[in-house]
């Protein structure tokens, strides 16, 4: 009976392997999109970990830009520059109104660190700005 | 006729009148040569019919044989003897040499080999007394299997055909199967790269790596959202509005910024395109609001 059908049987066997291959490539296609999503997903993650670990944590050049301000501004209105275990503490007094602009808004801002707390208080003509800041 | 079991498969040595045969010398070597001709050359004997042909080797050229097995199968289907039960086919020239003494095929005749070829012969005209008997030392070296697929729906050759083109097909998916495991491969190379690349990060599974995302992508997001609070609320300022308090933690915002009735309409305009929040003043610009 098996001989009698054996080129039937042959088609059979070769769609077999046909349906066999097709489901193979099928699986391995999934698979390989399923799996460069998730890689490129997470290349990216830890991309960006990396990246913003390094700019908000990790920045060993914080302190030494925080200790410029002080080429920037008189010794006296510096009242407080207090820098402890990757945490500072900024107070300074008396600043007109171009010093304020210039401190809080292009120095201190460009320097990575965590803003925990800021204030700004006006007196007459001059402002009081503290600062509290983490890295 | 001896009794037939159908659990046997049976051998069989067909004798001359199944088939039409003619010796030839031919310039070839090989059977599928001597096969290709058979048919030209035995054509004017055959007539019509649906034959078969088989090409043997002699010593000194070659025995063309044609046979038509759908008759020869009737003749055994209508003997007891069904065609799923041949399991070999042999003509009776193959032997030849054991047929130099007439052998007894039933009970009216013989078969004799006559000038190199094996005839049929009445026993009448044979010496019944030196006839042999027909046992399995006549059985030739090689034999035929007979196609069991013709009355299949699709022929030999194109049952190949289909099956080779299908086999390509499935060969083609297969490799780009092969192709996809391959590019998996550079893949998980390219994460084992870049998490060499940052060798604090290399054992961390999928869950701490989305967790320590989480947490920086928190800090990062407020600290732009605070930095970008500062950028907008510093150009709100100016020598006709300056800034009395400002108060900006991780949580909120809280500015009040003096000016003149001529400029608040223009600064809450700017600070509301700006995302600011506006309170309600008459005197003063007062911001406040959640990061």
């Amino acid at each position: 009976m098996l001989r009698r059908y054996q080129n039937e049987g042959m088609i059979l066997l070769a769609l077999l392997l046909l349906v066999a291959a097709m489901f193979y490539k099928g699986y391995r296609h999934t698979k390989l999109q399923t799996s460069s999503a998730e890689a490129t997903e997470m290349v990216s993650k830890i991309e960006d970990i990396a990246t913003m670990k390094k700019l908000w944590q990790k920045n060993s050049t914080v302190a030494q830009k925080l200790n410029a301000i002080k080429t920037y501004l008189p010794a006296i209105k510096i009242k407080t520059l207090q820098i402890e275990k990757k945490k500072a503490h900024v107070l300074l007094e008396g600043l007109n109104g171009n010093e304020l602009n210039s401190v809080a808004g292009k120095y201190l801002a460009s320097i990575p660190v965590q803003i925990v707390e800021m204030s700004i208080r006006r007196d007459g003509e001059y402002y009081r700005l503290e600062l509290q800041c983490k890295w | 006729m001896p009794q037939i079991s159908r659990l046997k498969r049976y051998d069989l040595l067909l004798t001359p009148q199944f088939y039409i045969f003619k010796k030839e010398t031919l310039p070839v070597s090989y059977q599928y040569q001597a096969l290709k001709l058979a048919p030209s050359i035995l054509d004017e004997l055959t007539g019509a019919g649906n034959y078969s042909y088989a090409a043997i080797k002699e010593d000194d050229g070659w025995a063309l044989i044609a046979y038509d097995m759908a008759k020869i199968e009737a003749f055994l289907e209508e003997r007891g003897l069904p065609k799923n039960l041949i399991n070999k086919i042999y003509f009776a020239q193959q032997s030849k040499e054991h047929f130099k003494h007439p052998v007894s095929v039933d009970e009216k005749n013989a078969i004799v080999t006559v000038d190199d070829t094996v005839v049929m012969l009445p026993k009448s005209i044979v010496d019944v007394e030196e006839c042999g008997i027909l046992t399995n030392t006549f059985r030739p070296e090689k034999g035929i299997t007979p196609s069991q697929s013709r009355h299949s729906w699709v022929n030999q050759k194109q049952a190949m055909i289909v099956s080779a083109l299908l086999l390509v097909l499935a060969a083609g998916y297969f490799a780009e199967g092969l192709r996809y495991r391959n590019a998996m491969v550079s893949v998980e190379e390219k994460i084992e790269n870049v998490k060499q690349r940052y060798p604090q990060l290399q054992s961390k599974s999928t869950m701490v790596l989305n967790s320590l995302y989480e947490s920086n992508y928190a800090i990062d997001s407020l600290q732009r959202k605070i930095r970008n609070r500062l950028k907008a609320i510093s150009k709100l300022t100016s020598k006709a509005s300056k800034i009395d308090t400002l108060k900006i933690d991780r949580k909120q915002y809280e500015v009040t910024i003096a000016t003149d009735q001529k400029h608040i309409q223009e600064l809450k305009k700017y600070a509301k395109s700006q995302n600011l929040t506006v309170l309600d003043t008459n005197n003063s610009l007062q911001l406040k609001g959640a990061l």
